[in-house]
């Protein structure tokens, strides 16, 4: 494998506190070093990176793969490195680092724990619910020697019962049916009972009400082994999205009013949510040709992850931890940071267009995006 | 008017104008077969009698001729979608589509895939506009022309009702002060935004009122129980006698029909001299000659 130097960037890598112009030097596949920027790094290939950022490998914590298609996305978004849901279909890709979450339940039916395989990262029911606690108390018990967080889709579907949209006033005008906060909230707090009685790890995927991100809060202030991550299009979209019964809005869990929004990209700040997870799920065009509470739900979110985010105006730091280190550390992977001998997986974005230039995978550029 | 999808948003004109040329069908002023030739497609994927009907009728004495499409359950369990559906009726030429779906947003939806003239006959839980305007034809005939100053109570299953919606938004836009009144279960959240008072107790917004509008309870809607029973409900959200009783003088009482007597109304209140039930239904015709008329 050749030595790269990537030239003229600025590094950012929170976990080690670099945030500064320098180059950054491969070499057989791993970072080496990074330099002070223009330093001589011997006779290698030079990739000109003035002006873009340089920034560890983007890590998804939770998305639905089903072919290629999906993996080509995710290379555009800057992911180096993918959690499937169990409920994807199992891809090898020579490029991108695909990891399985473990069905948490046989067939993520949710009715008796799931086999864990020795290389599984997390355990994971998809998208669907824990309706029963026992299982859920069952499943921390298990996994607590095995080291690997839980990661709950929290929802109370006797709650949730046919709702498409959070409630609130747009739901109401729209005459959708509507999933009430304690849908979520319910089962936040219910499982942190749990995991404060058993111990284990905890995820809590896709946190969409002010009232989750509370809980997770205080629960981490109390010192329990809780995370969270949000998606781009729930930090970024509210219910009023769903105007004129826009596809757009046709997402699970539902998008939901203003305020939850605000305290979610609060809890992006603040950092009680610790990831951004795309919650990719590509919907055949044929399930979209119904009304929209019959419609599929889903979003086809790798690709522009990174772009929807940035709007929020974070800082850079902020933004790496969120997309590559905070995942890194949910997951106890390799990665996340550009530390000597860590794999060369990185992102190298446009800060003024907020969009992917290239995507590194191992040292070798995979994917290069458009100049503007 | 291309299409006729809701009443929220519809100028006062465009609103009177309908109701104007209803009232001249409705006296035998006009007659003109203005759809002789066309086709008025009945795409109705929930069971209706009355509407459909009413639609039929109306497009059939304006000389079109009427299709019957009835679909039984929804299209999405027999694997077609709503758009291929749609685009096959479509495709034999009908002038007006009049389209009756189980799901909010479904006639716009249809709308935007066709380039015939749509009319939406109920849509999920969203609107009914051709109930909202003979509704209010009902009741601007009943009061002289106007709606001004009036109030009128909405009561029941708001939560799963079109109807209350687009006469909410039709009755405003006239002039007349609306209150909604059921169970909270059956209240949705934030309703009041759209316009309206909103009360649980019947007593309260029936108190002074000009009309009262009983909805149906959409037994069909209801996954789970929304309320303890029925008798309940009679008794805490139906129109009895007693309170027929102790309506302003001259007040009125509508229902869309079809009533579930005894529950949300009383059979001899539903009978009686207050109950327009039966204008609204006669009205009906002549709204929707009114509305297929305006949209082709």
């Amino acid at each position: 494998m050749t030595t790269l130097v990537l030239r003229g960037g600025r590094v950012i890598d929170p976990k080690q506190k670099i945030d500064r112009p320098a180059d950054l030097v491969i070499r057989e596949g791993r970072v080496a070093e990074v330099i002070a920027p223009g330093q001589p790094a011997g006779n290698v290939e030079a990739l000109d990176v003035k002006g873009l950022w340089v920034l560890p490998g983007f890590i998804d914590l939770r998305c639905v793969v089903r072919d290629q298609a999906d993996l080509q996305d995710a290379l555009e978004g800057g992911y180096t490195t993918l959690v499937s849901s169990p409920d994807s279909e199992a891809l090898v890709s020579p490029h991108v680092r695909v990891l399985r979450a473990g069905a948490l339940t046989k067939n993520v039916e949710g009715e008796e724990l799931g086999e864990v395989a020795a290389d599984t990262v997390c355990l994971s029911n998809g998208s669907r619910p824990i309706v029963r606690g026992g299982l859920m108390r069952r499943a921390l018990q298990y996994s607590r020697p095995l080291k690997i967080p839980v990661m709950v889709h929290a929802e109370d579907p006797s709650l949730s019962g046919r709702g498409v949209l959070g409630e609130g006033f747009v739901a109401t005008w729209l005459g959708l049916p509507s999933v009430p906060p304690s849908a979520e909230v319910s089962v936040v707090a219910r499982d942190l009972a749990l995991l404060e009685e058993q111990g284990g790890r905890l995820h809590f995927s896709h946190l969409t009400c002010a009232g989750s991100v509370r809980l997770v809060k205080d629960a981490q202030a109390r010192g329990l082994a809780v995370t969270a991550d949000a998606t781009p299009h729930h930090l970024t979209l509210t219910d009023e999205a769903a105007r004129g019964y826009a596809m757009e809005a046709r997402v699970w869990p539902p998008l939901r009013p203003a305020a939850d929004v605000a305290a979610l990209v609060a809890a992006v700040r603040d950092g009680t949510i610790g990831a951004i997870a795309s919650d990719h799920q590509r919907v055949d065009p044929v399930d979209r040709e119904h009304p929209f509470d019959q419609s599929a739900p889903g979003i086809e979110s790798l690709a522009h992850a990174f772009q929807r985010v940035a709007a929020l105006k974070l800082e850079p730091s902020l933004l790496v931890r969120l997309f590559s280190t905070g995942p890194a550390e949910i997951l106890d992977l390799e990665g996340g940071t550009l530390a000597t001998n860590t794999r060369a997986d990185l992102t190298i974005v446009d800060p003024a267009y907020a969009r992917v230039r290239y995507t590194l995978i191992g040292g070798e550029v995979r994917f290069t995006g458009a100049t503007r | 008017m291309r299409h006729l999808l809701a009443i929220e948003g519809m100028p006062r004109a465009e609103i009177e104008a309908i109701l104007s040329r209803a009232e001249a069908f409705r006296d035998g002023r006009a007659s003109e077969r203005r759809l002789s030739g066309k086709v008025v497609g009945n795409l109705f994927f929930e069971p209706s009698t009355r509407t459909r009907s009413s639609f039929e009728i109306a497009a059939a004495a304006l000389g079109a001729h009427v299709l019957n499409w009835t679909v039984a359950g929804s299209s999405a369990s027999k694997g077609e979608s709503l758009l291929d559906t749609v685009r096959n009726l479509a495709a034999m030429g009908p002038a007006v589509l009049v389209v009756r779906h189980p799901s909010s947003g479904a006639a716009e939806l249809v709308a935007r895939a066709v380039k015939c003239a749509v009319i939406n006959a109920g849509d999920g839980q969203h609107e009914h506009p051709s109930q909202g305007l003979l509704d209010a034809f009902t009741l601007r005939r009943r009061w002289g022309g106007s709606l001004s100053g009036k109030k009128v109570a909405i009561v029941g299953d708001v939560l799963h009702s079109r109807v209350a919606r687009s006469n909410l938004y039709c009755l405003r836009t006239l002039g007349a002060q609306v209150v909604l009144c059921g169970p909270a279960t059956l209240l949705p959240a934030e309703v009041g935004r759209l316009g309206a008072k909103v009360t649980t107790s019947l007593d309260e917004a029936i108190d002074g009122c000009d009309a009262v509008m009983m909805l149906r309870v959409q037994r069909e809607r209801q996954t789970e129980a929304l309320f303890p029973s029925e008798r309940e409900y009679h008794r805490r959200w139906g129109l009895t006698s007693e309170r027929a009783a102790g309506l302003k003088a001259g007040a009125l009482v509508l229902h869309p029909g079809p009533v579930n007597r005894g529950l949300e109304l009383a059979p001899e209140v539903a009978d009686g001299l207050q109950s327009v039930i039966l204008e609204q239904v006669e009205n009906g015709v002549a709204v929707r000659k009114a509305i297929l008329e305006t949209v082709s």
